[in-house]
């Protein structure tokens, strides 16, 4: 059996740390260019809206190699006009993917969000966990839905004239 | 502050608000996740597998 891995969920204090991460090509997607400069683009405004506060990373490392295997960024926000938790990005490194590594590594940080949001709740008013699946991908959604019991909701808005529903998923913050 | 990419930008967007009456119910007697409890039992133990692979995790 492989060795085991040593890994920490940690606060990130300076998210300008992560400004070398954002800026390594290697990073993301090495097989749809599209989507890796999707994904550089979310990541790259998930550290500056983290240097305004209006954001916190949470990063998962490895220990051994020091090596940051993905983050999640987390925010207060509201659903249905009720406090809650938001999941502004999860981002997993390329050579992190379950496709390459076989290791779900983004459930950490789902369960660990969950987590943060069940220990909030404690102090403050919150209700459900939230996140916007990047670009409404019909598989992501149903991962998350069949995967960790996401529920979908639908928010109709208005682009360019024409109504259209946005897609989100809420967990709720709820034990028992 | 959750982002939707629109023309190649950036654009924070915001979760639903003035939902139907039937959204809002359906929001309040959400039933708790069953799965992501599960697996918060095993996380919680600091040291488990996943998908064959042994894991030791502080936080």
């Amino acid at each position: 059996m492989a060795d085991e891995l040593d890994l920490v969920i940690e606060k990130v204090s300076n998210p300008s740390l992560l400004d070398t991460f954002s800026r390594a090509t290697k990073n993301y997607d090495s097989t749809d260019k599209l989507r890796a400069n999707r994904e550089e683009i979310l990541l790259t405004q998930t550290i500056q809206d983290a240097k305004k506060n209006r954001t916190k990373i949470y990063q998962l490392r490895d220990r051994k190699t020091n090596i940051v295997i993905g983050l999640v960024a987390l925010s207060a926000s509201r659903l249905d006009d009720k406090p809650a938790l938001l999941i502004d990005y999860i981002f997993i490194s390329n050579d992190y993917r379950a496709k390459y590594s076989g290791v779900k590594y983004a459930e950490l940080l789902i369960v660990y969000a969950f987590k943060q949001g069940l220990k909030l709740q404690k102090e403050i008013g919150l209700t459900n966990l939230i996140l916007y699946p990047d670009g409404e991908n019909k598989s992501l959604v149903s991962y998350y839905k069949n995967n960790y019991g996401f529920i979908e909701i639908r928010k109709k808005v208005l682009i360019q004239n024409k109504q259209k529903n946005e897609k989100w998923l809420y967990l709720p913050l709820k034990d028992k | 502050m959750a982002y939707k990419i629109v023309n190649k930008k950036v654009v924070h967007i915001s979760p639903p608000n003035n939902l139907t009456p039937y959204q809002s119910r359906k929001i309040e007697n959400a039933k708790a996740p069953t799965k992501v409890l599960n697996l918060l039992d095993k996380m919680q133990q600091q040291r488990f597998e996943i998908n064959g692979r042994r894991i030791r995790l502080s936080y």
